[in-house]
């Protein structure tokens, strides 16, 4: 689970937080790739008793909100696009395999972000495979929404959680 | 590109202290409240702990809590800026398992015993079993049984402190530091080029020059302010400005690189070669020869000169296996090979020749030559040669590959180009890394591009203080303060009248270098080691031997740290060590700069500093202790007895090191009511609120006397007047340090050059622009390439540097069929050295938490591995186990892997080989051979 909390600090998003409590989770909830229609993660997915894409996870990165929907947690590991979880699911939610990448904005809190106040630090660089961070020199980093799958890979090793992961606003 | 100016740097610097000076992670409520908050904080100048460059940090207190560090806008190496493990310096400090007491290893009844468990003790046990266990070295072995593994990370204070006790208490000159495997070499090359050590430009070049060279240096992760520097350089003028990386695997520097060569391990002698063989055969026109003609002389010296291992005889007397003797056997006899073979023969070896190692004891011997004997030995050195030599990369074309080297070729002899050649330890950490270092001015000096504004070939440092303590203090096993050295009686004599000795007392015997004395207590010939601010059982290669010998051997290892390292573990007694802003200090970087802070805040437990530590076991010691005679040499020479002329001084047989060496009228002079000191804590001199029981078992109440600069001022004299001088300790507490010389308050941007070095002035010729001034190693002998010849007598060379010829040889151990890869071993920016301080803060923790073996993916793939796969990583010495990365920021080509050391559990040290320089006795890391296979 994305720790709310920790999310509560950043001040532009903490002024979306103070709302209701599933408008609260859909803006931070990240749900996992290779789904086409949004609705069907509500409709669908909370009377799944099998759960089986939670199992079918190689990162261990899938877990269960409150309202039963698969939502993903970066917090230790992110996504390979390994399918598995598309091949484990057999009510149609999680169905098409083309799509590598997960619907969700990624961006660098450049208030937190110590690559923006005088600090080398690239660690965000390093896992990112599609080299979707652009750094100026070697500051000031920020996410190429055209390349960044929201794979999430770069999310924990971030030394000031300063990279955040929103909803597109679809589920 | 986008491009990014200077004053952007700073309007980012400016930003950052405005909007966020949290430094540590200051909770998001607290910064909220800055501006009230911020208040009532103390804000005082410090310096980075980390590594040789040498950044200023603002260090922020409240309460006696630090609450914040920033980088130091005022600071000129960093200009506000900091790196990641910079960033986190204060939090070092703090972490859960931080050493608070004494640790004594013993058994049910309270007694020392080898074999028993870590248990607490006080600081008065401690320092009686270390003066037990120190009279029965010294009553078994003598002084040379008595050893310290130092460290380039001392404060100033806390080296000199270590270094007199030893070499005028004890007369032991078992002393040497961690530096010794970081640049040795480098030391090595300055003294036998330029007479003097350490490096006669300064960052200053990186701004002015207009092509950039790394040689074997990832400054990117190592020296990242510095390339900061460097990529603001080259992105102010793309076109114009050129930065060349050459290395034997892709980093970080080359995302910035206009060229990257990536070569095979040790063909760094052969590329030097050549870049000299184009500039003397075929562009003689670039030479500078009024520069070469006044100012240097053609030098050259032995190559059978062995790896710096032990001797095949003696190893396997000791019991070492058949595996490590494959290697180890190179140590007496090389058989040419066919690589070696063109670049050898103007020495007269062919391919399959002996080579005898006839000069393992006379390796720094050297000689004067002609330029035409130097140009014979250039000459097999074409492009063919080296680039079927050097090529590193099998996928790579050997016709792309030689177009790189003429390009690089290009931007050497490219006269209206500044040039500097930087490197670390690719070239330091080398089985010939002497002569590396020597090439890299053999290019330079040619040319004309040394010891001028952004030009010069530059050694950058690892350690913070591996400049300013270990070489300028001088910790290591054959130097005294201001280079001068043990062997030399006016050295000692000098060493004995700033230190109010009877003459005779300093040992003239100082050959107990850091893996030899890793090999000594292997050997059981030491029986008391004391490891000071290093990990001495971490970082040393083939660490199987030494932590076994360490266990088993009857020896007592003294630790003194911070936190529980691998050396802690493997000692007897361990001893909790005040840390960075815990205690006053100086640090000395890589560009001759000196820099002090004060103690900010009071140490973590009992904590105390090393200084202390070291004062206090002086107090243990008496005339008739330690200045009776003694043997030496292993025990084929003998210390005079000096207790009669100590008496005609006015000392007393009793009279203790303590009063003799740091309490003495000098030292008493020095007020604890310093203005300089006026609202500081002083554990040292004033005692502190933690009232810590001593080593007198009392509450530590002080000195009484101000200590550090006592210290400080007493350590400078020896460099005032000889082309050291230092400032007064005040004068560094106003400013952001100064490069020595500092001569009338002026500090030396560039030395030899009459324009910018006052010593330069006063030893060159009228009319000339240069002197190399350095007084060692001035007069030689004469020959030819392959020996002395007698008969043409000696050179003398006032203000003369020197251009070595040196040949290509191959590494002390390559792949073949069953150990089929290379492995090279060093740093990751997150990390510092053996991940003691590092690994203990979570957010550099959780960027890098393991060490990982980077390897090529096509390679991996040829192996039947995968990306994130654990391996064994297995060499003739041992094996370790690490994770598969294919795709992160070390991209090897097919046949090398590189693994950081920062990680004690993926013990990499265990698998290295302890060659060395055999000039330098510095470990090569970077090369030996291993395989690697499926956990």
């Amino acid at each position: 689970m994305i720790d709310r909390k920790r999310r509560s600090l950043f001040a532009p998003l903490g002024a979306l937080l103070g709302e209701q409590e599933a408008t609260e989770i859909d803006s931070v909830a990240i749900r996992p790739p290779y789904n086409t229609d949004t609705s069907l993660f509500h409709m669908l997915c909370p009377s799944c008793e099998a759960k089986s894409c939670v199992k079918a996870c190689e990162e261990e990165i899938i877990s269960v909100d409150p309202s039963g929907i698969p939502t993903l947690d970066f917090s230790t590991r992110g996504c390979t696009f390994c399918d598995a979880c598309a091949d484990a699911c057999t009510l149609g939610v999680l169905s098409d395999k083309t799509i590598n990448c997960i619907q969700a904005k990624v961006e660098i809190d450049i208030l937190k972000c110590i690559a923006w106040h005088g600090v080398l630090c690239s660690s965000c660089k390093d896992p990112c495979q599609d080299d979707a961070i652009a750094f100026l020199g070697l500051f000031r980093p920020e996410i190429e929404d055209a390349k960044c799958t929201a794979c999430g890979w770069c999310a924990h090793v971030c030394p000031a959680d300063a990279i955040i992961f929103t909803n597109k606003g679809e589920a | 590109m986008s491009t990014i100016s200077r004053r952007d740097f700073l309007k980012s610097a400016a930003a950052a202290t405005a909007a966020s000076a949290v430094g540590m992670s200051v909770p998001t409520e607290v910064e909220a409240k800055a501006n009230t908050a911020e208040g009532g904080w103390r804000w005082d100048k410090a310096v980075c702990r980390f590594c040789g460059t040498g950044c200023g940090i603002m260090v922020a207190t409240k309460n006696g809590k630090i609450v914040a560090v920033k980088g130091d806008p005022a600071a000129p190496v960093n200009r506000g800026l900091n790196c990641i493990k910079g960033y986190f310096n204060a939090k070092i400090m703090y972490g859960a398992d931080r050493l608070t007491t004494p640790l004594l290893r013993m058994n049910n009844k309270g007694e020392f015993d080898k074999h028993g468990k870590f248990a607490p003790v006080s600081w008065k046990r401690a320092f009686d079993e270390m003066e037990t266990h120190i009279r029965r070295a010294l009553k078994e072995g003598g002084p040379e049984a008595i050893a310290v593994f130092g460290s380039g990370q001392y404060t100033i204070m806390e080296g000199y402190a270590a270094a007199k006790m030893m070499k005028a208490g004890f007369r032991s000159n078992a002393i040497d530091p961690n530096a010794r495997h970081c640049m040795a070499s480098a030391v090595v090359g300055f003294f036998q080029t330029f007479g003097i050590d350490e490096p006669s430009g300064c960052y200053d070049d990186i701004e002015i020059t207009d092509t950039i060279v790394t040689w074997g240096a990832n400054m990117a992760e190592m020296h990242p302010i510095l390339w900061a520097r460097v990529t603001d350089r080259k992105l102010s003028d793309p076109e114009r400005v050129k930065v060349v990386n050459i290395s034997t695997y892709r980093h970080r520097c080359s995302d910035l690189a206009d060229i990257e060569i990536i070569f095979r391990p040790g063909s760094d002698l052969a590329m030097w070669n050549y870049l000299a063989r184009e500039i003397v055969y075929n562009h003689p026109e670039v030479i500078d020869w009024d520069f070469v003609k006044k100012h240097t002389v053609f030098a050259t010296g032995f190559v059978e000169t062995g790896y710096g291992m032990r001797m095949p005889d003696e190893a396997r007397a000791l019991g070492y296996s058949g595996k490590e003797l494959e290697t180890i056997k190179e140590e007496a006899n090389h058989t040419v090979s066919e690589r070696e073979a063109a670049g050898l023969s103007p020495l007269g070896y062919k391919a399959g020749d002996n080579m005898k190692m006839v000069h393992r004891g006379h390796a720094l011997g050297h000689w004067g030559i002609s330029f035409e004997e130097f140009k014979k030995g250039l000459e097999p050195y074409t492009l063919d040669y080296v680039a079927s030599v050097a090529k590193g990369d099998p996928d790579e074309s050997i016709e792309v590959f030689k177009g790189k080297l003429e390009a690089l070729r290009d931007l050497y002899i490219d006269k209206s180009r500044g040039m500097v050649s930087f490197w670390t330890m690719g070239m330091n950490q080398h089985y010939r890394g002497s002569w590396v270092n020597e090439q890299s001015y053999m290019v330079h000096f040619l040319l004309g591009k040394q010891a001028k504004p952004g030009q010069g070939a530059f050694s950058l440092t690892g350690q913070p203080s591996a400049c300013g303590t270990a070489r300028e203090v001088g910790t290591f096993t054959h130097r005294l303060p201001a280079d001068m050295l043990v062997k030399i009686p006016k050295h000692r004599k000098i060493s004995e009248k700033i230190w109010k000795l009877p003459s005779g007392t300093i040992n003239p015997v100082g050959t107990q270098h850091m893996v030899k004395i890793h090999r000594q207590i292997e050997d059981g010939k030491i029986k008391f080691a004391w490891v000071n601010v290093c990990n001495a059982f971490q970082d040393t290669a083939n660490a199987n031997h030494w932590i076994k010998a360490a266990r088993e051997k009857d020896v007592f290892i003294v630790t003194s740290d911070g936190y529980p390292g691998i050396s802690a573990k493997v000692s007897d007694l361990v001893l909790p060590s005040a840390m960075i802003y815990e205690k006053w200090g100086a640090y000395g970087n890589a560009e001759r700069r000196t820099q002090h802070w004060r103690q900010q805040v009071l140490p973590v437990g009992d904590a105390m500093s090393d200084t202390w530590q070291w004062i206090e076991l002086s107090k243990r010691f008496t005339v008739k202790d330690l200045w009776g005679e003694a043997p030496i040499a292993n025990g084929k020479k003998k210390l005079p007895n000096v207790i009669g002329k100590a008496k005609a001084m006015g000392y007393d047989e009793n009279t203790t090191m303590f009063e003799i060496l740091f309490a003495n009228d000098y030292f008493r002079s020095f007020k604890a009511d310093d203005p300089i000191a006026a609202g500081f804590d002083d554990t040292e001199t004033n005692g502190d609120s933690r009232n810590v029981l001593g080593s007198d078992g009392k509450p530590w109440k002080g000195y009484g006397f101000f200590i550090h600069k006592a210290l400080w001022e007493e350590y400078r004299k020896f460099g005032i007047g000889h082309g050291h001088d230092l400032a007064d300790f005040d004068t560094y507490h106003r400013v952001r340090g100064l490069r020595w010389p500092v001569v009338n308050g002026k500090d030396t941007p560039w030395r030899y050059n009459v324009k910018y070095d006052p010593y330069a002035r006063k030893h060159a010729k009228p009319g000339e622009q240069f002197a190399f001034y350095g007084p060692a190693l001035k007069t030689i002998k004469r020959g030819n390439l392959k020996r002395i010849d007698p008969k043409l007598g000696k050179l003398h060379l006032p203000n003369r540097a020197k251009i070595f010829f040196r040949p290509y040889m191959d590494p002390t151990e390559q792949p073949d069929n069953e150990y089929d890869v290379w492995l090279c071993t060093g740093r990751v920016i997150e990390h510092w050295h053996s991940g003691t301080m590092t690994m203990r803060v979570p957010e550099l923790f959780r960027a890098m938490p393991e060490a990982l073996c980077y390897m090529n993916p096509e390679y991996a793939k040829s192996k039947g591995l995968k990306d994130g796969d654990l391996v064994w990583v297995e060499s003739r010495r041992g094996r370790v186990k690490a994770h598969i990365e294919t795709r992160g920021r070390n991209r090897p080509p097919k046949g090398l892997v590189f693994i950081p050391w920062f990680d004690e559990r993926v013990f990499i040290n265990k698998v290295c080989l302890d060659h060395t320089c055999p000039m330098s006795k510095q470990t090569d890391y970077k090369k030996c051979a291993v395989k690697i296979y499926k956990a």
